[in-house]
């Protein structure tokens, strides 16, 4: 008996090809001809194209595309060989199967899976095949999305991590317990142990005790306020910069604590070193000049609250210069370090010293007592600045300037104060050295009419305020006029005709001297070129050419200029350097002086006697002439002591086959003491002062004995050194 | 090619050359070799070509064997399996034609047909294969060598001999 | 028993002209050359299968099975190291996005390439042995060689034949095999099979 409420199989039948009509996936099933013998809604929905329509069509006909297509050979597997097949649009460019629309549009089906199941028939040449095709666009699309999601996640992930480990620093997650979440290889380095070992632990517990309190302080105040804390702590020899921030666990619950600590060991020594160098003196390792200034801005504050004085003190050294020169800067820098010594020994330990640079140096005195107290220090450091320095003949003394200034009598500012006290110095220094001075307001007033001259002097060569006067050399022998020195005035517009001395110094110290000389040189050089025009008999002018004139760059061609636009013969005229100058650059000098006696131009050295030159150089350097220092000629009458001198210096001169020139000759007994000592020429009051050149050629034309004395003139115009005697001083 | 004409009348020496790569299969002995290039039946042996069989594979060289017997009855055989033992029996002997498999244990079929194709610029090569990768397909028609994939079939064999006559 | 040394040669001639089909559809869709070595062919006891095919750099591997009966019946493998799969992946999607793990999308490509490849192999088979097998959809498995094996149903004694053929892709370096197993009673029927195709052409 059948079971009425069972199914019969035409009903399951029909039930089965209602179900496949209805799935939600594509059916088809074809023949061994690859005809269609079934299509499901889901195509014709899908395609467009209705079951009526595609029935015992073959495939081909109905999707032109498969033919030689993946799909094809999987189909004629499926067919011939009994194989089911699979094929996923992702491997295709182009879908394997295009759907077309009945209206002739395509269907967007993106990213069909087609499966092929092969069927097998009751015959065995009846077999068939079933393709099913299912849509996974809306899949494929959400899986991509999610996709891209978590990529995006993971490298944020990934970069955040790398970071953790990368950073050199200590980093570590903690729980609200202190135990230890996460933590970066830095921190296992600090913490002395492995990842495994220590995840997990109580932070705390892995520090020293004082340590951990300090951290445990914190890590309470970090999650009772909420906000990040931050400090410094030392662990064995480094210190670290701690950061401990909360972390929120995104419901404002504090379950986490970051903890960051950077080692700042090197930062905290390098910033001690940095703020050394930054205030001392490299080679002294005493306060420099921007730290000292802190000191006396300081020392101002405290002193100005508690009525107290604060003493300014700066030192020069005397003569440091030829320290340098002489032995070489080692021994200029082993000198300064001496100084400095001395000076920190002598001071009070309250006391500051200070290098401002070169061979100055400054003391704060903190407190300042009075001036006597004062006085006593500067002489003890007058005293222990008293130096010999260097072995054997290259002793040189060293000594010191010192000038003083006093807060609150010298100013109440430390602008002031140096001020002052470099003023004071300067007046100590121009005192005669080796001394202190207090500062004064008169110092100030010097210094300012100081400041005014220089501007008057400045503008005295535009405004054409020069003048040369020349003061005429006479011949012993012969008694006739043989040339005359050219000697600078200026007129001053309200104090009158100035004297060289007025002026020259400072025009020295301020380098106007170079203007000056040059503007002398080319006015004597027009002189000259004026009288050869008129007619006159020309003088052999010598003009004083300043050590700055002398060693600035283009002096010889300056000169070889000069004289080739007035045209000038070279004879008339001579240079006359100071010994000093020659002395101060020796080498630098010789070059110079060289260059100048190869072109004919004569030099004669002024003011010789009063440095140190040694005769040695005196024999190699191209000198002509030797101009006896006024000093040794005055009073030569009366006294005998310069006379041993003056036949010295003569006898070496007409040994050097030099002419000999002695200046500042007043008295009569002068000329008859240097005749008898063999003097070339002289030079003086008794003769001529220097005068303007009106005046000079009157005097010429009223004395009547101009003329060559032929003896001077023969060494002066005709043996000049040939080339030979050139060479041999070259050597 | 090698005709006839050049080695029975040219070339004597050469002659027993190759005249020594038979005698072992047919046990000729050197005045016999002679009785028979004076004979009528040298005439038949102007197709004799020597086949050069290479192959890792007894079925395949079996297979091959039983082609050629059946196809080409008098051309003189020489297998080998694989390109070393190839190299080694070629050596002083003549190649027409050689069937050879790429993937072979040592040197690959390509290499070996370049070897002998050095000392016989002339002889007519197929490279038979079951690896039908287009690089292989183009490496053998970049070196004019004829390509066969595999399985054999007798038909495949059949047209390649033609080919090689024409 | 045991493989005669016709038997393995006519075998290891028989994967060798299936695989070369393989290969030149894998070439195909990675635009690369394949290379092929020379197949191991093996008579084992389920114990050694294992033993056989376990390399020991890679220890997670994937691989597409495909079922096969008729003729005779057992199951085919392509069996890549998992790194080396997710780079075949790439090469085949083009995918610029590095891949970790498979998704269903790349599981579905992947399961086309194996079907392609194992067709093309078995199809070979059945084409040179005249026979009909009925090879089912790929199935992608994942894990230990173990675990991929472990799909199949096994009794400790029975006999499998494992035919193993490994490959590379020369740029890219993407290595892999193919195994077949062949179900304990049916290596004789294969072996029948292969017998009666020798006899045929000798």
């Amino acid at each position: 008996m059948s079971d009425p409420s069972k199914y019969t199989t035409g009903e399951v039948d029909a039930l089965l090809h209602q179900g496949i009509d209805k799935a939600d996936i594509g059916y088809i099933v074809i023949d061994k001809d690859t005809r269609v013998l079934v299509w499901n809604k889901w195509m014709e929905h899908a395609s467009g194209r209705l079951q009526g329509d595609a029935l015992n069509r073959p495939l081909a006909e109905i999707f032109p595309e498969i033919r030689d297509s993946r799909l094809e050979d999987a189909i004629s597997n499926a067919l011939e060989r009994g194989m089911a097949g699979l094929l996923s649009a992702k491997l295709h460019r182009a879908p394997p199967l295009t759907l077309r629309r009945g209206d002739g549009g395509i269907a967007r089906l993106t990213n069909p899976v087609i499966i092929l199941r092969p069927l097998s028939g009751i015959e065995t040449d009846r077999h068939g095949c079933l393709i099913q095709i299912i849509d996974e666009t809306n899949s494929a699309t959400r899986e991509k999305t999610l996709r891209a999601q978590a990529i995006t996640l993971r490298a944020q992930e990934e970069q955040l991590r790398t970071l953790f480990e990368a950073i050199n620093d200590t980093v570590l997650l903690l729980d609200e317990n202190g135990h230890i979440v996460a933590l970066n290889d830095t921190a296992c380095l600090r913490l002395s142990g492995t990842k495994p070992d220590i995840l997990g632990r109580s932070f705390f517990d892995l520090l020293p005790t004082p340590n951990a309190l300090t951290y445990r302080r914190y890590f309470n105040a970090v999650i009772d306020s909420r906000t990040p804390q931050r400090f410094e702590d030392t662990l064995g020899d480094g210190t670290y910069l701690v950061s401990m921030y909360p972390v929120p666990n995104g419901q404002g619950r504090i379950q986490r604590i970051a903890v960051l600590a950077s080692d700042i060991t090197e930062r905290k020594l390098f910033e001690k070193r940095i703020f050394h160098l930054a205030h001392h003196d490299a080679l002294t390792g005493l306060p420099n000049r921007a730290y000292l200034l802190d000191r006396i801005e300081h020392a101002i504050n405290v002193a100005g609250r508690t009525r107290r004085r604060v003493g300014l003190v700066f030192l020069d050294l005397d003569h440091f210069k030829a320290v340098n020169d002489t032995m070489g800067h080692d021994s200029g820098d082993a000198l300064l370090k001496t100084v400095a010594n001395k000076l920190t020994s002598v001071v009070r330990a309250s006391d500051t010293v200070a290098r401002m640079g070169g061979d100055e140096f400054v003391i704060l005195l903190e407190p300042a007592g009075q001036d006597q107290d004062i006085a006593r220090m500067m002489e003890r450091i007058i005293a222990a600045l008293d130096l010999r320095w260097g072995t054997g003949a290259d002793t040189v003394r060293v000594t010191t300037s010192i000038g003083v200034s006093v807060f609150p009598d010298n100013g109440n500012d430390a602008r002031l104060l140096m001020k002052a006290a470099d003023t004071a110095m300067y007046a100590a220094k121009s005192e005669g050295r080796n001394r202190f001075q207090f500062f004064s307001e008169e110092m100030t007033i010097r210094t300012l009419k100081r400041l005014h001259l220089e501007r008057e002097l400045r503008e005295a060569v535009p405004n054409d305020e020069f003048i040369v006067h020349y003061q005429p050399k006479i011949c012993f022998e012969s008694n006739l006029i043989c040339g005359a020195e050219a000697l600078v005035r200026w007129r001053h517009p309200e104090r009158g005709l100035l004297a060289p001395s007025e002026f020259i110094p400072l025009a020295e110290d301020t380098g106007i001297i170079v203007e000056i000389g040059e503007w002398v040189l080319e006015r004597v050089c027009k002189q000259i070129a004026e009288w050869l025009k008129v007619g006159r008999a020309p003088l052999s002018i010598a003009v004083n050419v300043s050590p700055r004139q002398l060693f600035s760059n283009n002096f010889v061609d300056f000169v070889t200029k000069c004289l080739e636009r007035y045209q000038v013969p070279l004879k008339f005229l001579q240079i006359e350097i100071t010994e000093n100058a020659i002395m101060s650059d020796l080498a630098k000098a010789t070059l110079i002086l060289l260059k100048l006696r190869h072109l004919g131009i004569s030099i004669a050295i002024d003011d010789f006697g009063t440095g140190y030159s040694s005769l040695s150089y005196l024999s190699r350097l191209p000198i002509d002439v030797i101009k006896i220092d006024r000093s040794f000629v005055a009073g030569l009458a009366d006294r005998n002591e310069n006379l041993e001198i003056i036949n010295a210096i003569v006898s070496l001169g007409r040994s050097l086959k030099m002419i000999v020139v002695a200046e500042g000759i007043e008295t009569i007994k002068d000329v008859n003491v240097l005749t008898e000592a063999c003097c070339h020429l002289g030079q003086g009051y008794l003769f001529a002062k220097p005068m303007a050149v009106a005046d000079l050629e009157k005097w010429l034309d009223a004395k009547g004995y101009l003329g060559d004395c032929w003896g001077c003139k023969k060494r002066i115009d005709g043996d000049l050194l040939d080339d030979q005697g050139l060479k041999k001083l070259c050597r | 090619m090698i005709t006839k004409k050049d080695w029975i009348l040219d070339e004597d020496d050469y002659m027993f050359q190759w005249v020594g790569f038979i005698l072992p299969q047919r046990q000729f002995r050197r005045e016999t070799l002679t009785t028979c290039l004076n004979d009528s039946r040298v005439k038949t042996m102007a197709a004799v070509r020597h086949i050069l069989v290479v192959d890792d594979s007894l079925l395949a060289r079996m297979m091959l064997k039983k082609f050629i017997s059946k196809l080409r009855p008098d051309w003189i055989l020489c297998e080998a399996k694989d390109g070393n033992d190839a190299l080694e029996k070629i050596g002083g002997n003549i190649v027409d034609i050689a069937l050879i498999d790429y993937n072979m244990p040592g040197i690959s079929g390509i290499e070996l047909a370049k070897k002998v194709k050095e000392q016989f610029p002339k002889a007519g090569m197929a490279l038979i294969t079951a690896n039908i990768q287009d690089y292989i397909i183009n490496e053998a028609k970049a070196m004019g060598i004829s390509f066969i994939s595999k399985p054999i079939e007798e038909e495949k064999i059949a047209a390649f001999f033609n080919s090689m006559e024409k | 028993m045991n493989l005669s040394e016709f038997e393995r040669d006519a075998i290891c001639e028989l994967v060798n002209i299936g695989i070369g089909r393989a290969a030149r559809s894998l070439g195909k869709m990675v635009d690369d050359r394949v290379l092929l070595t020379i197949p191991a062919i093996e008579l084992v006891e389920h114990v050694d299968v294992e033993a056989m095919l376990t390399s020991q750099t890679d220890s997670t591997l994937t691989a597409i099975r495909e079922r096969f009966s008729g003729a005779f019946q057992g199951d085919a493998f392509l069996v890549f190291p998992e790194k080396h799969s997710l780079e075949l992946v790439r090469s085949l999607l083009d995918e610029e996005t590095p891949i970790e793990t498979l998704t269903d999308l790349e599981q579905e490509s992947l399961l086309e390439v194996g079907n392609i490849v194992l067709n093309a192999c078995l199809g070979t088979f059945t084409n040179i042995l005249s026979c009909r097998l009925d090879i089912d959809l790929p199935v992608l498995c994942c894990g230990s060689i173990g675990n991929i094996l472990g799909a199949r149903a096994t009794s400790e004694n029975t006999i499998y034949m494992v035919m193993r053929i490994d490959f590379t892709t020369q740029r890219k370096m993407i290595k892999g095999y193919l195994v077949f197993l062949f179900d304990s009673e049916f290596t004789t029927t294969f072996l029948a099979q292969i017998d009666s195709y020798i006899t045929k052409n000798q």
